[in-house]
């Protein structure tokens, strides 16, 4: 983020070693007007990056609560994950475990592990463009919702750490709530639908992911041949091919080589999803929209985006969560947890967006103060 | 306000309206001037960053690296 230590930034620490810098390119979807976004190429970080607390913040009573935080670049997430577990005094969080790993940090003497509600959804975006395959008739694409087993693969694919998806808008976002259940696991209603849609014979179901979500995809691919008794082939997108794959979703020049593609995506606050999740998943100048813009939602979006009153843009923006569930413009499948493993002196105060440290604290028997500094 | 054509890595939906204008009241007050009603922004500004003078005369989010700052967090 930043190319060189200060020490600067007005935030409750401030960057006194090394840097941390992301390298980008742009994708444009529109040049007039200018509809953007930037693609990452590269992250370029020292060893260590060093904030140190910023005493003058002007928000005491949130932090700094930590004289120092170091970032490890130069050790591996597996390696920071045997530190955290089997020692002290080198590593005391490790963020994003895998839930496969969360039984070693449950099985450890120093960490305790951390499940943060996270502003994330994992769903499918499904390709409302395709010419051979129904899949801009939302019987299809309810079809697909209702074929996935979510409370398997909450239980399965992220061992108990996600919720189901109901829509975009996770359960505990601060607004735009929109009382959803998950579409049910209906084989049956599933197949129903997608022969009335009219879903060609021995049309196979083309499932592209990148490759940290192959397991879910091979999980989704199971339940959709199951489910709906078709084939489906699954695309994993190499890492290599990843920033070429991504400005071919972004810019929508070229046609798209799969009907869904496995998704994961974020909000950077919670009290109005709208903005950055619906709005960059399926507006005219999201990036991620694919197929035509949907004119309803526009329209909702509108609306939205010049409401200052914040109890209505609440309401709106659960309104067009309500609206893409009930089009099913994706697969929605689940909300994973953040999770961290977290040395047991460690008072980790979890966010729902980003990882921040502002309130965490160490208490008195953390190493760093068993000596009485 | 905003200088850039699209300052933001997640893209130019975080755009703020290109005649917005500041107007400094003190050392710790300021006013902005939006041209029309937009909802969005205090979402829009939780990816605004605020670095101190020196940060902006000797880094700039990668003016010294690269010449430039759009999308360079």
């Amino acid at each position: 983020m930043i190319d060189a230590p200060g020490p600067w930034g007005t935030g409750p620490f401030t960057l006194t070693e090394g840097y941390s810098s992301l390298y980008n390119e742009i994708a444009i979807m529109s040049a007039e007007p200018l509809a953007c976004t930037w693609l990452d190429t590269k992250q370029d970080r020292t060893d260590k990056v060093v904030l140190t607390a910023n005493t003058d913040h002007w928000n005491k009573e949130r932090g700094p609560r930590l004289e120092r935080v170091v970032f490890h670049n130069d050790i591996s997430p597996s390696k920071g994950l045997d530190l955290v577990c089997d020692t002290e005094g080198e590593v005391d969080i490790v963020t994003e475990i895998s839930p496969a790993d969360v039984g070693r940090v449950e099985g450890s003497e120093h960490a305790r592990l951390h499940a943060i509600d996270a502003m994330r959804v994992l769903l499918g975006l499904v390709n409302r463009g395709v010419e051979d395959a129904p899949l801009d008739d939302a019987r299809t694409r309810r079809a697909l919702n209702m074929a996935v087993d979510r409370d398997r693969m909450v239980r399965e694919g992220f061992g108990g750490y996600a919720y189901p998806a109901s829509g975009v808008t996770p359960p505990y976002a601060t607004g735009g709530l929109s009382g959803l259940e998950p579409y049910p696991h209906d084989p049956e209603e599933a197949r129903r639908l997608l022969a009335e849609a009219g879903w060609p014979k021995g049309r196979a179901l083309r499932l592209a992911t990148f490759p940290d979500t192959e397991p879910i995809a091979n999980m989704l691919a199971g339940d959709l041949r199951d489910g709906l008794g078709i084939g489906v082939e699954v695309t994993v997108i190499p890492a290599e091919e990843a920033l070429a794959a991504q400005h071919k979703l972004v810019e929508k020049v070229l046609p798209l080589p799969f009907d869904v593609l496995l998704f994961a995506w974020i909000d950077l606050t919670s009290d109005a999803p709208a903005a950055f999740m619906h709005g960059e998943l399926y507006s005219s100048t999201g990036p991620f929209r694919i197929g035509p813009p949907v004119e309803k939602f526009e329209e909702l979006l509108g609306q939205f985006a010049v409401e200052v009153d914040a109890g209505r843009q609440g309401e709106l923006s659960a309104e067009i969560d309500r609206f893409v569930y009930d089009e099913a413009l994706s697969v929605f499948l689940v909300y994973p947890q953040a999770l961290y493993a977290v040395n047991k002196h460690v008072n980790f105060v979890g966010y729902a967006t980003t990882f921040e440290l502002a309130e965490t604290e160490v208490n008195e028997e953390h190493w760093s103060r068993r000596n009485g500094s | 306000m905003q200088r850039w054509r699209a300052p933001h890595p997640p893209g130019s939906n975080l755009n703020i309206h290109q005649d917005t204008r500041v107007e400094i009241l003190d050392e710790y007050k300021l006013r902005i001037d939006f041209p029309a009603p937009d909802g969005l922004v205090l979402g829009k500004m939780r990816g605004m960053h605020i670095p101190s003078t020196r940060f902006w005369e000797e880094e700039g989010f990668g003016y010294r690296k690269l010449g430039r700052g759009e999308g360079h967090w």
